[in-house]
């Protein structure tokens, strides 16, 4: 009963436009959403080590790309591709997710077939059409070079493969998209966002796209199905085997078409979008996700409120790699 | 060098000791190790108890749609998977895997219902937060019927599982809803699809968060620690008792190093005793003492070697050793012969101060050295000392001979063999009976030994034999040599031939004899002739006519003269030679009556008087002979009333004192006196000061009277002063002696 009170009284206030009066300092722990702040504890050196493996070809077989190459850190962790190319062209199954806030979800891969960050490193590392590598091949580079130096300053070791796994987690760790305007909003700073700016934030919160993107990373955190009123992929047509989320990992069916819900940080400069990276705009992206998840049309109008909600949620000048 | 045996044990236990010790430690620290593994998974199995707790919780909130947001549940996930993790560790050998597999396993099926229960629910908190404002929207266009309809059923859709029995069932909600999806208003058809999604959903999530809660994970933990827990009590157990064991092992064995080393401590400080002792016993040496080990260091040295040598010379190679010493002021004089394979000697000198040493090294049974300095110096001087009385005996002019306390000859001198005409080794291992004459009488070698075995010396003359069969005197002392005990241990006789001085003694006693007997015979027969000669001048002298000349007179008186001078000259002569001669034993006489008989002798001759005053005090009676002693006065009376000054009276003053064992007896005169010069002469035979016409007399009265005195065993002496008077001073024995 309680939660349904506190369900109108937000429902009554986003209608009628009365936002109720914002605490000075920092909002509600209400809000669905909150603010990034940055993991602590990880040794310089060691994400110093991970920065440089994550920018270096010679993780993959053909020593042409780096997992920088899908993940460009300057164009918000991500390559603005449908589907990435891999090592020798090839092309990858999914669109590549941005490596910002990672640390964040809930598991990695849009079915979350990595359960964390460490786990995740060994995917597009061994993957055929991604860098098509193998553990002995890499430890063999990693020795033969002036890493195996590294390693052993820092570790006391040479390289390993949980090593790598572990230094190249601990800089993606390092990736958290801190002190953007909204987080300031967040924080009690109300000029931070404009009028339009709060207004569609309020409009994202009541038609219940927070439902699921929500938590700092607005998303990330549960996964969810694709599709809820009517499913998207039988009315494109087909349905390709990347297309089942999450039963490709459970096998259960309650898990066909789910995904993990992505984090909507840095959505506004990470287009194509959903997991196919079908949709290279983010209204109609929107617009599908009031269709498909919400039951409803979200009006234009109001799908660039929240379109200006969203590119507050990171501040692009302070990305890495700017 | 094998340590003792003690020490061995004192070793071995400590070995043992310190090995359990290390045991005990290792235990000790697994132990340590294991109490803090243990607790960390205890810890671990809190932590995910903790963690779960926290998700259900979670869970419970989010389906109270009181959680905005899921980071929480994000973060429990990953905490309960690194938690696991941690139990997945190597070192886990003890950990239940089975039951924690399993529990694994259900953690697993937790998360993907969590999943489920959150993807539900976001379904649910967004149908719940959209409906009432489509049915707000509705309502705000609708006629109030259809308006109340709607917001009736979505009250009641919010109501239902509340279970408080005035809310419909689902039955009737479902009929609603389907009213609605049948409605030819679209907005009203839209509000029934998401009515009927929302009550799809809130029984999908009824079911979500049920089949959360069924899953039995908190069993299975809890049975997963269960059996940790029994296990690890039971190797606690199995250590405790381990570390036990240890314990009172190393305990034991400490006691017995204890032990051990208070025994090695009671050793320890007999060795140091012992070390003093030697220490001492090294230090009171009277040599320079050092003690090197095999190592050729040092192991103690006295003072006497320290103030030898500053710098302890190693001892090494024995001339290296040498030179060494050289160089600190000790010189080598001489290398002596070694001793054996490993003792060498040497006598050296000090330059420093003229000392000798003699240094000797001898090699010990460990394998060390000894080095001793003994001073020679004295000896050397003892040498010199005896080498001079030995130059001295054998160079003496007196035969020497020394014989053991048994007589058998051990030495005799060069001047013995001279005199005996023996070689030495014909008198060495003999008795001194091998000079034996025969002529001297038993009772004088009975008397020699009872004297020197008495320990007294022995002096005498005997007849010895030499090897020639020649005879000879010998004078001889023989002294007893006496040992340190006291005990005679030898005899030195010296023996000085006194052959010679015997016969010139005979001779001169012979002589002598002649002497007294032709001046005897001669006083006599000389009185003769010169008696006949006065008698007849006198006979001529009455017979000479009164009318011979006065010349012939005159020379008649002359030769009257001369013949009284010649009768007076050998009645002085006769007296001398008698005066030597006592004409019979000593009887006691006493001197007072010899004096007057002197006196009245003197008075009687002519001109003997002359007023002179005589004063005689008391006079001993002493042994001799009353002539000589009668003539004794006698002359020095007349001496002193004869020898007097021409005015002065005489005076005569005769007295005695006791002078040591004899008397003195004094005869003082106030006559000329003596001129110092001639007190010695005076008592010589015929000197006479004064020409014999002015002082008449033989000149041996003085003479005389010393041959007296000395007859008696005595002695005479004058003192006098010229003008003044003579003291004859005349000492006789006492009468006792």
């Amino acid at each position: 009963m309680r939660a349904l009170c506190v369900a109108l009284a937000v429902a009554i206030a986003a209608t009628t436009g009365m936002e109720g009066a914002a605490p000075a300092q920092a909002r509600s722990s209400l809000e669905p959403l909150r603010a990034i702040v940055a993991p602590a504890g990880n040794d310089a050196r060691v994400i110093a080590l991970g920065r440089r493996l994550f920018h270096d070809p010679i993780l993959s077989r053909d020593r042409d790309v780096s997992c920088a190459s899908c993940h460009p850190l300057a164009t918000g962790g991500s390559d603005n591709l449908p589907r990435s190319i891999g090592t020798a062209g090839a092309k990858g199954d999914v669109n590549a997710p941005t490596v910002f806030n990672s640390f964040l979800n809930v598991a990695q891969f849009w079915d979350g077939r990595a359960p964390d960050l460490p786990t995740q490193v060994d995917g597009p590392l061994t993957n055929p059409v991604e860098m098509a590598a193998d553990w002995p091949m890499v430890l063999t580079r990693l020795n033969a070079s002036d890493y195996r130096q590294e390693f052993l300053s820092i570790f006391g070791e040479g390289p390993t493969p949980a090593l790598v796994r572990q230094v190249i987690a601990a800089f993606e760790r390092s990736l958290a998209t801190t002190g953007s305007r909204f987080d300031r909003w967040l924080g009690g700073d109300d000029g931070a966002l404009t009028e339009d700016e709060t207004r569609g934030y309020a409009l994202f919160k009541s038609y219940g796209c927070a439902s699921c993107h929500q938590g700092a990373a607005v998303g990330g955190n549960m996964f969810q199905k694709f599709g809820f009123f009517g499913n998207p992929f039988e009315e494109r047509g087909q349905t390709l085997a990347a297309d089942l989320g999450r039963f490709n990992v459970t096998g259960r069916e309650s898990d066909r078409y789910v995904f993990k819900v992505p984090s909507l940080r840095l959505a506004v400069w990470t287009p194509p979008y959903f997991h196919d990276g079908s949709v290279a705009d983010l209204r109609e992206a929107i617009a599908m996700m009031g269709r498909y998840q919400l039951g409803r049309d979200i009006p234009p109008a109001e799908i660039d409120l929240i379109v200006a909600f969203l590119a507050t949620l990171a501040d692009p000048q302070r990305l890495e790699g700017r | 060098m094998k340590p003792p045996a003690h020490l061995r044990t004192a070793l071995m236990v400590f070995a043992a000791a310190a090995v359990v010790a290390v045991v005990l430690a290792v235990a000790a620290s697994r132990a340590t190790i294991d109490a803090e593994r243990h607790s960390r998974v205890v810890a671990a199995f809190d932590a995910l108890a903790h963690t779960e707790t926290s998700l259900d919780r979670d869970l419970l909130q989010v389906v109270a749609g009181l959680l905005p947001h899921y980071d929480t549940t994000v973060d429990h996930s990953h905490e309960l998977r690194r938690l696991l993790a941690a139990f997945e560790a190597p070192d886990g050998g003890d950990l239940p895997a089975g039951l924690l597999d399993e529990y694994r396993g259900r953690i697993e099926a937790k998360q993907a219902a969590a999943e489920n229960v959150k993807a539900v629910a976001a379904f649910v908190r967004h149908e719940i937060s959209y409906l009432p404002f489509a049915v707000t929207r509705f309502a705000a266009a609708a006629d109030p019927a259809a308006a109340l309809r709607v917001q009736q059923a979505l009250i009641a859709i919010e109501s239902l599982g509340q279970g408080d029995g005035s809310s419909r069932t689902r039955a009737e909600i479902d009929a609603l809803t389907a009213g609605f999806l049948a409605s030819n208003d679209p907005e009203l058809r839209g509000i029934g699809v998401h009515m009927r999604t929302l009550t799809e959903q809130q029984a999908m999530l009824h079911d979500a968060i049920r089949g959360y809660f069924a899953i039995a994970s908190r069993a299975a933990l809890e049975a997963a620690r269960t059996r940790y827990m029994t296990a690890f009590a039971q190797r606690q157990e199995g250590t405790t008792w381990l570390v036990r064991l240890l314990q009172w092992t190393t305990g034991g064995l400490f006691a017995g190093l204890g032990w051990t080393i208070s025994r090695l401590g009671v050793a320890h400080d007999a060795a140091q005793r012992a070390r003093g002792q030697l220490v001492d016993a090294v230090t009171s040496l009277r040599e320079g003492f050092a003690l090197f080990d095999d190592s050729r260091r040092m192991v103690l040295s006295n003072l006497r070697y320290d103030r030898l040598l500053a710098k302890p010379v190693p001892a090494e190679d024995f001339d290296r050793m040498l030179a060494g010493m050289d160089t600190q002021g000790l010189a080598t004089v001489s290398r002596e012969p070694d001793v054996g394979a490993d003792g060498h000697s040497a006598l050296l000198q000090d330059r420093r101060d003229q000392r000798w040493y003699l240094l000797r090294t001898h090699r010990t049974s460990t394998g060390g050295t000894v080095c001793l300095f003994t001073d020679l110096t004295d000896d050397k001087r003892t040498e010199a000392e005896l080498r001079k009385l030995t130059a001295a005996v054998e160079q003496s002019p007196i035969a020497i001979l020394i014989t053991d306390a048994d007589a058998i000859i051990q030495y005799v001198n060069p001047r013995f063999l001279q005199l005996t005409g023996y070689t030495a080794n014909e008198v060495i291992g003999k008795t001194p009976r091998l000079l034996k004459s025969g002529e001297v009488a038993q009772e004088t070698y009975d008397e020699m030994w009872r004297t020197i075995s008495a320990g007294m010396t022995w002096r005498g003359e005997i007849v010895n034999r030499k090897k020639n069969g020649d005879l000879f005197w010998e004078n001889t002392t023989i002294s007893p040599v006496r040992d340190a005990a006291g005990r005679i241990s030898h005899f030195i006789a010296l023996k000085e031939d006194v052959t010679l001085q015997k016969r010139n003694l005979d001779l001169l006693l012979d002589a002598n004899a002649d002497n007294e007997r032709m001046l005897f015979a001669a006083s006599h027969d000389l009185q003769e002739p010169v008696r006949s000669i006065r008698t007849y001048c006198q006979v001529l002298e009455r017979q000479l006519p009164a009318e011979a000349g006065e010349e012939a007179r005159e020379s008649m008186a002359f030769i009257a003269e001369a013949a009284r001078q010649i009768s007076v000259q050998i009645s002085g002569l006769t007296a001398f030679s008698r005066a030597g001669h006592p004409v019979a034993a000593f009887v006691p006489v006493d001197c007072r009556a010899a004096v007057d008989t002197a006196i009245a002798d003197c008075r009687a001759l002519p001109g003997g008087d002359q007023g002179a005053r005589l004063a005689i005090g008391p006079l001993p009676t002493v042994l001799g002979d009353p002539v000589l002693l009668v003539m004794l006065f006698n002359n020095l009376v007349s001496n002193a009333i004869k020898f007097r000054r021409p005015d002065v009276p005489p005076e005569v003053t005769i007295g005695a004192e006791r002078d040591g064992s004899g008397w003195r007896i004094d005869v003082a005169d106030n006559g000329i006196g003596i001129e110092p010069r001639y007190l010695k002469g005076v008592v010589s035979p015929f000197s006479r000061l004064h020409p014999r016409a002015v002082y008449p007399g033989a000149g041996l009265g003085l003479a005389s009277c010393d041959k007296i005195a000395k007859v008696h065993g005595g002695r005479m002496w004058l003192d006098s002063e010229p003008g003044a008077g003579t003291t004859i001073h005349v000492w006789l024995p006492s009468e006792s002696t």
